[in-house]
């Protein structure tokens, strides 16, 4: 399967100082692929490559598996279609605003407008037609901005933190929509985001860029799971990384011993090598301590006094000292049903599917 | 009284001006939104008129145009004699103009907000295209600003004509040219004239300029 549009061995410095380096990556056809990085990864510098807007110092940009030169850059980007973080609407109407790109590729009139009131309709701003794009609220505009892109029909679509300038519920809506939207057309899209939780929402494939290099890029799920070194796995939320050491490995368990107490794994390791466990906040639940003690075979069941809790809008981080800070989210229901508060002594459990073993640690005894 | 010194003038003025813009928005483009080698050099090069002494520059000038020089015999070889001709008068006024349009246009290139190019290049628009309808639409303020400054001092130059192109009465003598002359010959109601003329003319366009400043976009 030949990449619509690839990056290789792509060098390029950008500002302040930082170094983007690609030895490779490829957008496949039809796939949504997220570009996910903390702030000053490189993420936008990697989209303005990809759509020839900025030139690399070393290394190639191919469109159907071959390198894009000055030349061709013009007619290749007449094939794509971008929107940023800012909608950039010109100042005329939401419909003279749609058939914009249209214009600069020669279609005009009649044609013009039927395509720009389709996307208007599947982007649900058909009323808002004739408005100037002035008088749009944020969401709105960015609906325009899609809308215009979309209705360009392009090989690849690039967004560059589409949603990020949004309040709350536009943007929720706004991930919705488009998702439909690219899930039926599957139009091939480049996605780049801080936010990893857009990335599970619309991306098929993650590509986790960090001080200017990707780190992993896999299947969405992969990513978020497995994550490959300890900076991926903070980045994609994962806020439990903890080392022990492997005990014994039994029936595709393996008992791994941490801070005094023995945790049950599903992932294999040998017998007296030192592992860090990877835990998602997510997978931990907090239960009131069973009278008896101890789980099942298969799951971990830890007792630990609550060191922290923190309300987010989703709920609570529950901090649990269980020999080690083990975190845990709870929805705002368990937090007032179980009545927790810090200090006092709570289950904390998860399957022994949970924990992921990051690699690359050195194996050593202390 | 002859008049001849302001009409020139103007003439020259003008003429330098539409040279200068037609040089020097390019060159401002170029510095304000491009990196290429050797820009740091041009931009030190385009400024040094404004530092170097008038009578250097128009000597290098006259050595560089003159009938013997490089440039001059190339020109004397298709016909076009520059040297005590109004069209030196012209090259000279460019020459003082250049750096003071270049350096308010650049300022206002580089006063555009990138990502707006950006995002008209996304919508397919070619670099020509970008410039004549994101770029140049809104940084237009400080290229004219930048006009009336260049066309301001072609009108007042002095020892960069007087260098290449002489203060011949009825042919090369412009305005600044002719009161010096008058005032040298205690002439002075004729440079009481052409004085008062030379300032009525330029507070008239920055009147004018100042209306036209105030349009909206």
């Amino acid at each position: 399967m030949t990449p619509l549009l690839a990056l290789h061995g792509v060098r390029l410095r950008y500002p302040p100082g930082f170094t983007l380096e690609v030895e490779a990556l490829a957008v496949r056809p039809a796939e949504v692929l997220a570009v996910i990085g903390p702030n000053g990864s490189g993420k936008s510098t990697l989209l303005r490559v990809l759509g020839l807007l900025e030139r690399p110092e070393a290394g190639e940009v191919r469109v159907g598996g071959r390198a894009v030169d000055a030349r061709e850059a013009l007619a290749e980007r007449r094939r794509m279609a971008t929107v940023f973080q800012e909608p950039w609407l010109a100042d005329t109407t939401v419909v003279g605003n749609v058939t914009l790109g249209l214009g600069f590729r020669g279609i005009h009139g009649e044609v013009a407008a039927r395509r720009a009131a389709r996307w208007l309709e599947r982007f649900g701003v058909a009323a808002l037609a004739g408005r100037r794009a002035r008088t749009l609220s944020g969401g709105e505009a960015q609906r325009v901005a899609l809308a215009r892109a979309l209705v360009l029909e392009p090989g690849v679509l690039l967004l560059d933190e589409p949603f990020a300038g949004l309040d709350q519920p536009s943007r929720t809506a706004l991930i919705a929509d488009l998702a439909a939207v690219l899930r039926e057309d599957r139009v091939a899209t480049v996605l780049v985001t801080h936010d990893r939780g857009e990335a599970q929402a619309l991306a098929d494939r993650v590509a986790v860029l960090i001080a200017g290099r990707v780190r992993q890029l896999d299947d969405t799920a992969r990513v978020f799971q497995t994550p490959v070194s300890e900076e991926v796995a903070r980045f994609v939320g994962v806020e439990t990384i903890v080392s022990g050491r492997v005990l014994s490995r039994a029936g595709g368990v393996t008992r791994v011993e941490i801070g005094g107490r023995t945790l049950e794994v599903a992932a294999a390791a040998d017998p007296g090598a030192r592992v860090r466990l990877a835990i998602r906040p997510e997978d931990v639940t907090l239960t009131l301590p069973p009278e008896q003690g101890g789980g099942s075979s298969a799951r971990n069941v830890l007792r630990g006094a609550i060191a922290r809790i923190t309300v987010t809008d989703a709920g609570a981080r529950v901090v649990v000292d269980c020999g080690f800070p083990l975190v845990a989210t709870v929805t705002p229901r368990s937090l007032g049903d179980l009545g927790l508060v810090e200090g006092m002594t709570i289950a904390a459990v998860f399957k022994a599917s949970a924990p992921h073993l990051l690699p690359g640690l050195a194996p050593h005894t202390p | 009284m002859d008049l001849f010194p302001l009409w020139l003038s103007i003439r020259v003025s003008l003429v330098a001006t539409a040279l200068t813009l037609a040089l020097g928005v390019p060159l401002a483009w170029a510095l304000g939104r491009r990196r290429f080698a050797g820009r740091e050099l041009l931009a030190a090069l385009v400024v040094t008129p404004l530092v170097l002494p008038p009578t250097v520059l128009g000597y290098y000038l006259l050595v560089l145009i003159g009938a013997p020089g490089p440039l001059g015999r190339l020109l004397g070889r298709i016909g076009v004699e520059l040297a005590f001709t109004w069209k030196a008068a012209v090259v000279a006024a460019c020459v003082g103009s250049l750096p003071l349009l270049v350096r308010a246009a650049q300022a206002g290139f580089e006063g555009v907000d990138a990502r707006l190019e950006q995002a008209a290049r996304t919508l397919g628009r070619s670099e020509w295209s970008v410039f004549w309808s994101v770029t140049l639409p809104l940084a237009w303020r400080a290229v004219l600003a930048g006009a009336v400054l260049a066309f301001c001092r072609a009108f007042g130059d002095f020892g960069i004509t007087l260098m290449v192109a002489g203060s011949i009465p009825g042919r090369t003598q412009t305005l600044p040219l002719a009161i010096y002359d008058h005032v040298q010959a205690n002439q002075m109601t004729e440079a009481n004239t052409l004085a008062a003329l030379a300032v009525a003319l330029v507070v008239a366009l920055l009147l004018g300029l100042g209306r036209l400043g105030r349009l909206r976009y």
